[in-house]
């Protein structure tokens, strides 16, 4: 294999070789490259690779000068800071209990995760092993929920968890009305899940469709109840789904925006998450912008984490779940 | 696994477990879709049965009430033929101004920002699949911004183009790319909205197409090489066709997204610069107008249904992510 | 080809149970632990406050001086800073208040959108509540002030606690050192005309070699159309509105008036302070006084740059005054004096209008009608409009008394920086206007600032930009009036 094509290229070169000696080294090069053509690739690819790597770097770095940079002097926040003042790292937690936010964003998280991952390994099961009447409508309902902005939800959602919504009158004269949830982490939670089962649950379904079919009755036959089937047999077998579909849904948890801001009144003991958590930087005249930037460096770092750790299961977790046929 | 025989279990199961088995399938499947159904049924359907009969009513701007009299589709209608215009803090639908009216606004953004996650997703995919030292590492650099939240990542952006704090005001306005205000502009609040969204979407993209390239079985591309294939041939002819399912799956999950665009623009720009529709749904909520509101949240609805809709049809053919 | 990796992980059973019990037992612990730790209970006799940061980090101070005003000593107040941003701010009360959430019991409400709350009944009635504190209030309080905190026949619906207006600030020490006299001429009460203020500006700026001559806010935002282009505007005898009384309604039922002339002129002139050469430049002002940059400032960007020395004239509310005025900074060469007039008074082409006018800010304080801390927050309202904390809020916080006489008293004229520009201040105040808040405002002064600001960047020429923005102010007008909406 590779020796035919060494053959190949030593052809070519020996034809062209007396032509050598006239070219400067420029051309020398060029002709070098087009005879070696790995040589071309191999330098264009570290090019394409570094120019990626900066440009998704970049804006981290620049956060990471903004944060050193001293209030007095947040102008023109280039490439080399204006100044040098880790201190910063310190006063966020002073000016504002960023770790309290910090805190709530990770525990909504990993609470909404927990939900999500139960209800859609279940509906994932569901999906991807059987045929019933209504699988593709339902499929497609489901993913629907997603076509709306969260706005859509928004209203009715909070009044619902304002315990302003009544069910019904119970003779006694009391009335049975929705829980207080605002300012609490069910507020967030619960609308998360919504959103965000339609994504783990398409994910599920593909992992579950492509476990062989038959362990299910060969586990019944050997005495399982359906759902012992289930658990001890075919749920450890999507794992890496699941695991792929945690990452996400906490990722996506700890990134939102909308009912983060919505569903409490913004200070740390009532459940406010990272969201709040930057705004309250805004001061009296004028925002801590390098408190803001540190705060954002510190609030990365858990996800970051995340990603470094599972970034290895994510990539196979999707490979193995056949984003092919 | 058990060896026991069969039935002895069996007899032993309580009666609800009993009452499981004797379950048809169909049976069984709902019943594990109930807490999922229960769920939606709660915090999704409800809501949003609720958000559509707030679009039957008319809009109420004196008084304690909300909601005024039953109008059915009126406000779709006049939402749709421009009428309603007046009454929304943007147009909805304005050809004579498309930076600032929020249908030409969003497809816009999602056009642009969908084409352009995808072209560097994969470019950034297609690296990251090879074989090289520190791969572990470049992998987790480029996926993290896709780990960011919105709220830093709009706070990024939006101190970079600020004129006095960030430095890319100056340089861009030179090259003539932005003006010397971008925030007081559209059109360069537009720009910069889409760079900050490609800047961190594009790791997803990355990420879905690298799965989709690390599950090609590589004796293909031995047998590519070995035929004397160029490396472009190589991937016009194997790579691509293997791939595009993932890159279309992945391109229609950030198209339903992109069309939903909010927390970015609130936090790059402002939703009266570059407003988007769930901007306009948003605004409108706040203005008080809750039924003109709720209409340009299911007509939004509509519209991405009609987006999704011509992806699965016009690429139903290409074997697409399993499921479906 | 496999697919689940059976073998690598382990036992995949133990391991993938494993991590959901430890996924779900932290997500539950968190939130138990949490629970246990106290979030936040607050005591039966505390009041919730809805503020912002001022308020919040002088809390303790505060209620003690409101104990001294006569609060009982076993209220206790509670703030809930929210978001620095006006606008978020009111779409946070709003919903809070639409959900009839019961705390928090008291709201501080910026004056510019008090109104759409009292229209909805979202806010208490004072006058119904404390009818002879309402009557002293409204006597008591600055005409102009109180008017945004009444409904439609008069009732009051919460208490004034500061008000702000716009005001120009400028440095003694460039404007003597180019040749003027500002004490004698007697600058802070007697207003100059846009004409001599521009005059100034540019020598002062040539001959002290000074980077900018006026700095003043001109984003796109609520605080061009409230304010900044409000004074442009008023000051030389036009309105949005016509009238003065239109101010606050009736929606659709009177004139709009941006395409009048005085609207155009003033609209000019600043175009023609930004660039002198422009096409449709004002003859009568100096051009080329502020830079182009105004066009993306809002308060803060603007202040800093005449903070940091660099800028002759600033238009600002009275916290730059605080800023600027501090020893640190200019101390007693920060000058301050009325916003500059077009045209006299008796010429203005709208009734109320012309002479030199600002835009009038401020907040108040309203009461949850939903509360059932009602007694004690109404406590807490009353205490709030004795005479010595309003004085002891404008020495500790700068916030203007909202009474008039409190401006002559001997304790304000002490107060260190604010009490050197008491005069100019109470003038302002007096000669202020409110910005004309009913339903459709919110609208409207989106179209507004958008098209002050493409006229002062030169897109389209002001009159045409008045033009559109004439039609469309109608269109809004219309789509809100109170007969319209499928019959309410």
């Amino acid at each position: 294999m590779a020796a035919s094509q060494e053959t190949r290229e030593t052809e070519t070169t020996r034809g062209t070789g007396d032509e050598e000696e006239h070219r400067n080294v420029v051309q020398r090069w060029a002709s070098g490259s087009m005879n070696n053509p790995n040589r071309t690739y191999r330098a264009l690819f570290y090019i394409v690779a570094i120019s990626f790597l900066v440009t998704t770097l970049f804006p981290f770095y620049w956060l990471l000068m903004l944060a050193l940079t001293p209030s007095a002097k947040l102008t023109d926040v280039g490439l080399l800071p204006n100044g040098f003042n880790p201190e910063a790292f310190l006063t966020v937690f002073t000016k504002v209990p960023f770790h309290v936010y910090m805190f709530n964003s990770i525990v909504i998280g990993l609470f909404t995760t927990a939900l999500v991952l139960v209800i859609a390994s279940l509906a994932g099961y569901a999906f991807g092993r059987f045929e019933f009447p209504g699988r593709t409508p339902l499929m497609l309902i489901f993913l629907a929920i997603s076509y709306f902005p969260p706005a859509a939800f928004l209203l009715p959602l909070f009044r619902l968890f304002t315990a302003n919504v009544t069910f019904f009158s119970l003779p006694g004269g009391t009335t049975v009305t929705s829980p207080m949830l605002f300012n609490g982490p069910g507020a967030m939670a619960l609308p998360y899940t919504a959103l965000f089962l339609p994504l783990s649950i398409f994910i599920l379904t593909t992992f579950y469709s492509q476990i062989p079919d038959g362990l299910e009755d060969a586990a019944r036959v050997e005495g399982n109840s359906r759902l012992g089937a289930l658990f001890k047999i075919i749920m450890p077998l999507s794992a890496p789904g699941v695991a792929t579909a945690g990452v996400l849904t906490f990722i996506a948890v700890y990134n939102e925006y909308f009912f983060a801001f919505l569903m409490t009144d913004g200070r740390a003991q009532n459940w406010s998450t990272i969201v709040w958590g930057l705004l309250s930087y805004q001061g009296r005249f004028e925002t801590s912008y390098n408190l803001m930037a540190a705060a954002s460096l510190l609030g990365v770092i858990p996800i970051a984490i995340l990603v470094v750790v599972a970034q290895e299961k994510i990539v196979s977790g999707l490979t193995a779940g056949g984003l092919k046929e | 696994m058990s060896t026991d025989t069969g039935s002895g279990r069996s007899l032993s199961l309580g009666s609800p477990m009993r009452w499981i088995e004797d379950l048809s399938d169909a049976q069984f499947a709902y019943l594990l879709l109930a807490p999922g159904l229960i769920v939606f049924g709660v915090v999704a359907f409800w809501p949003l049965f609720r958000t559509f009969t707030m679009s039957l009513h008319a809009d109420v701007l004196y008084g304690p009430e909300r909601l005024g009299a039953f109008v059915g589709l009126q406000n779709y209608v006049e939402l749709l033929t421009g009428q309603r215009n007046a009454a929304l803090p943007r147009p909805f639908l304005d050809l004579s101004e498309p930076l600032t009216s929020a249908v030409t606004v969003t497809i816009i953004f999602t056009v642009v920002s969908v084409f352009f996650e995808t072209l560097l997703g994969f470019g950034q995919a297609l690296v990251l699949d090879q074989d090289f030292t520190g791969r572990r590492w470049a992998r987790v650099a480029i996926i993290l911004p896709w780990a960011v939240p919105i709220v830093i990542q709009g706070m990024i952006f939006y101190l970079l183009f600020q004129p006095t704090v960030g430095f890319l005001v100056e340089p861009l306005h030179q090259l003539g790319l932005i003006s010397a205000t971008p925030q007081a502009s559209s059109f360069d609040s537009l720009l910069i909205v889409i760079v900050a969204d490609v800047w961190k979407t594009s790791a997803f993209m990355a990420l879905i197409i690298l799965a989709g390239l690390q599950s090609i079985d590589r004796s293909l591309y031995d047998v590519a090489d070995v035929s004397g294939a160029s490396k472009f041939e190589r991937f016009r002819t194997i790579t691509l066709p293997l791939v595009l399912p993932s890159v279309l799956v992945a391109m229609l999950f950030r198209t339903i997204g992109a069309m939903r665009v909010y927390g970015l623009i609130d936090t790059v720009s402002s939703c009266s610069t570059v407003p988007s529709l769930s901007c306009l749904v948003v605004q409108s909520f706040s203005a008080s107008r809750y039924a003109s509101a709720a209409t340009v949240a299911f007509v939004t609805a509509g519209l991405i249904a009609i987006v999704v809709s011509v992806y699965i049809i016009k690429f139903a053919d290409v074997d697409g992510g399993g499921g479906f | 080809m496999p697919r689940a990796d059976h073998g690598s992980t382990g036992s995949p059973t133990a391991s993938r149970r494993r991590v959901l019990r430890t996924v779900g037992a932290t997500g539950a612990a968190g939130i138990g632990l949490a629970g246990c730790v106290g979030r936040g209970e607050t005591g039966p006799r505390t009041v919730e406050v809805a503020a912002n940061t001022d308020v919040k980090d002088n809390l303790d101070e505060i209620q003690s001086k409101l104990y001294e005003a006569g609060l009982s000593q076993d209220i206790e107040l509670d703030v809930i800073a929210g978001s620095a941003s006006t606008g978020a701010r009111k779409q946070q009360y709003n919903r809070w208040l639409s959900a009839n959430l019961e705390t928090p019991s008291l709201f501080m409400m910026d004056s510019g959108w008090t109104i759409p709350f009292i229209v909805r009944d979202q806010v208490a009635n004072i006058s119904e509540l404390r009818p002879k504190l309402a009557k002293d209030v409204q006597e008591g309080v600055f005409d102009t002030f109180v008017q945004s905190l009444e409904s439609r026949n008069g009732d009051l619906y919460g208490i004034p606690l500061f008000p702000t207006t716009g005001s120009m600030l400028y440095r003694k020490d460039l404007v003597k050192e180019a040749g003027y006299a500002p004490d004698e001429e007697g600058w802070a009460t007697s207003p100059l005309s846009w004409k001599k203020f521009s005059e100034v500006t540019k020598k002062t700026r040539e001959k002290t070699d000074t980077q900018y001559g006026y700095t003043f806010q001109a984003d796109a935002y609520e605080g061009l159309s409230c304010c900044d282009f409000k004074e442009f505007t008023a000051t030389w005898g036009g309105s949005y509105f016509g009238a003065r009384e239109n101010l606050f309604g009736p929606v659709n039922d009177r004139p709009v008036t941006v395409d009048s002339e005085p609207v155009v002129k003033a609209t000019r002139m600043v175009r023609t302070f930004i660039d002198g050469d422009a096409s449709n430049a004002l003859d009568s002002v100096t051009g080329d006084i502020s830079p182009r940059a105004v066009l993306q400032w809002s308060e803060e960007p603007s202040r800093k740059p005449f903070s940091n020395g660099n800028a002759v004239m600033h238009r600002n509310w009275p916290y730059a005054v605080a800023i600027n005025g501090a020893e640190d900074v200019f101390g007693e060469e920060l000058g301050l004096m009325p916003i500059p007039y077009g045209v006299k008074e008796e010429d203005a082409k709208f009734d109320g209008y012309g002479g030199s006018m600002s835009s009038l800010g401020g907040w108040h304080i309203c009461l949850n009608p939903n509360s059932p801390n009602q007694e004690m927050a109404l406590e807490i309202m009353e205490a709030m409009t004795d005479e010595d904390f309003q004085l002891f809020l404008f020495e500790k916080l700068g916030w203007l008394p909202p009474r008039p006489e409190l401006f002559e008293s001997d304790r304000a004229k002490e107060v260190p920086v604010m009490g050197r520009y008491l005069k100019t201040l109470k003038q302002t105040v007096e000669n202020s206007v409110p910005r004309p808040v009913t339903v459709a405002w919110p609208q409207q002064s989106t179209k507004i600032a958008q098209k002050a600001n493409a006229s002062f960047g030169g897109e389209a020429s002001p009159k045409q930009n008045m033009k559109t923005l004439q039609q469309q102010l109608e269109r809004i007008e219309e789509a809100s009036a109170r007969e319209t909406e499928g019959g309410q």
